[in-house]
């Protein structure tokens, strides 16, 4: 009978307790616990999430986001009454810069573009509204309107190349609109309109996930793939989520937090390119609305709360090997 | 699994970090609670963010009085703000 030095060319360490500093891909037997166990390399599938630093103004659940984990923007949030409505991250702390010019909720972002670039899209204010302003990293400039007013839709790319889709206008839509730099371009629309869906990508391939649409049960689990000219339908998430928040690029994209009845959820998933994966909860289930942020699934941040709060939650991905039992 | 139950204040960066979050089950919410998985990481925890220990009962009764708090709030809401803001609050139980 072959044995596994026979197939592999080498045999399995038996040792009576583990190695100090084992490399990913090492395994050993382990005769103190007569276990099998092998070292995983760090990755995605063992990030968690951690407190992030605190807003300096409480908010409620309806900004946009831009950036990365370390240099970030939440932008806007309630019309009515809006002041220093807008945050800067820088890893640490949450620093008030330049107004918008016309304070919204509900809008949209180049979510996955540099937070010194942003482009804030629409939204609410309270109805929908059109307007577009531009972020140079130090002021708002109003740029070319979208073609139609919208609020609750979901944003990817950057100032330069930005796709914006779903949301409710007068209904829940499906339109999808282009942004080259100067101005909006009607594209092909969604295959199920919905608002309050999640995002990741850029403009060229990016995934809306989830939402509400109408129909029982209204939240959906339903994904969208773009490619550039057209809209597809591919594996639905685990679960169906509205008002969520995604982050990442299309061959990988994290989908947290969120409403899932009967309440705010706090779970997360993953998405590899081919299916979806549950990894580890936020601390605080919670939901937000155009909150997409960031080209990365390996660090993001999300401002997360059920009611006006300033608390925040950091994901990421593990940097640290962990040794399991094969059996 | 065993839980503890405690109302504390997030500070923000680093109220609990990733190695805490690997170490111990901990769930926000509403009202400050913070529902702790019970081992000798999460009673660190609790002493780390200077938790006010709180029975189950206790601690339920802080959550439903936010929910309920909550739930005014977005009935006093027009139709069209309600479904800019997603779904009406929800009571439900702590683990």
């Amino acid at each position: 009978m072959a044995d596994y030095k026979g197939i592999k060319g080498f045999t399995i360490p038996n040792v009576s307790s583990d190695p100090d500093n084992p490399i990913a891909g090492q395994i050993w037997y382990n005769s103190t616990s007569a276990t099998l166990k092998g070292e995983v390399e760090a990755g995605v599938g063992e990030g968690t999430w951690a407190a992030g630093g605190s807003l300096s103004t409480a908010r409620n659940p309806s900004g946009a986001m831009s950036g990365i984990q370390t240099a970030a923007l939440n932008i806007s949030g309630p019309y009515s009454g809006s002041v220093d409505n807008v945050e800067q991250y820088n890893g640490t702390s949450w620093t008030e810069i330049a107004d918008v010019n016309a304070p919204r909720e509900n809008a949209m972002s180049s979510s996955s573009g540099p937070a010194t670039a942003t482009l804030f899209v629409a939204g609410n204010g309270p109805g929908a509204v059109t307007y577009c302003e531009q972020f140079n990293g130090t002021s708002w400039t109003e740029v070319n309107d979208v073609n139609t007013a919208k609020g609750q839709g979901a944003g990817v790319g950057t100032e330069a190349a930005a796709l914006v889709f779903g949301g409710v206008d007068s209904w829940y839509t499906a339109k999808t609109e282009d942004y080259n730099g100067t101005s909006w371009t009607e594209v092909a629309d969604l295959n199920l309109a919905r608002a309050n869906l999640s995002s990741f990508g850029i403009q060229a391939l990016a995934f809306g996930v989830g939402g509400r649409a109408p129909g029982t049960p209204a939240i959906k689990p339903n994904v969208e793939s773009w490619n550039g000219t057209s809209w597809t339908e591919t594996t639905e998430a685990n679960t169906a989520k509205s008002e969520a928040s995604g982050s990442g690029v299309t061959t990988a994209g994290l989908f947290y937090g969120g409403a899932a009845p009967p309440g705010n959820t706090a779970t997360t998933e993953y998405w590899n390119g081919s299916s979806w994966t549950e990894l580890a909860d936020l601390a605080t289930a919670g939901s937000r609305i155009s909150c997409n942020m960031g080209a990365s699934s390996t660090a993001t941040i999300v401002p997360l709360q059920a009611s006006p709060s300033v608390t925040t939650e950091e994901w990421n991905a593990s940097t640290v090997n962990n040794t399991i039992t094969v059996s | 699994m065993a839980y503890k139950y405690c109302t504390a204040t997030n500070w923000g960066k680093d109220f609990f970090t990733h190695q805490e979050r690997r170490d111990f089950y901990l769930r926000g919410h509403a009202g400050e609670v913070w529902v702790v998985g019970d081992n000798h990481h999460g009673d660190d925890w609790i002493g780390k963010v200077s938790g006010v220990s709180k029975t189950q009962a206790e601690a339920q009764a802080i959550v439903d009085g936010e929910i309920e708090a909550a739930q005014t709030a977005y009935d006093a809401l027009s139709a069209e703000e309600q479904a800019s803001k997603g779904s009406r609050p929800v009571k439900y139980n702590l683990p």
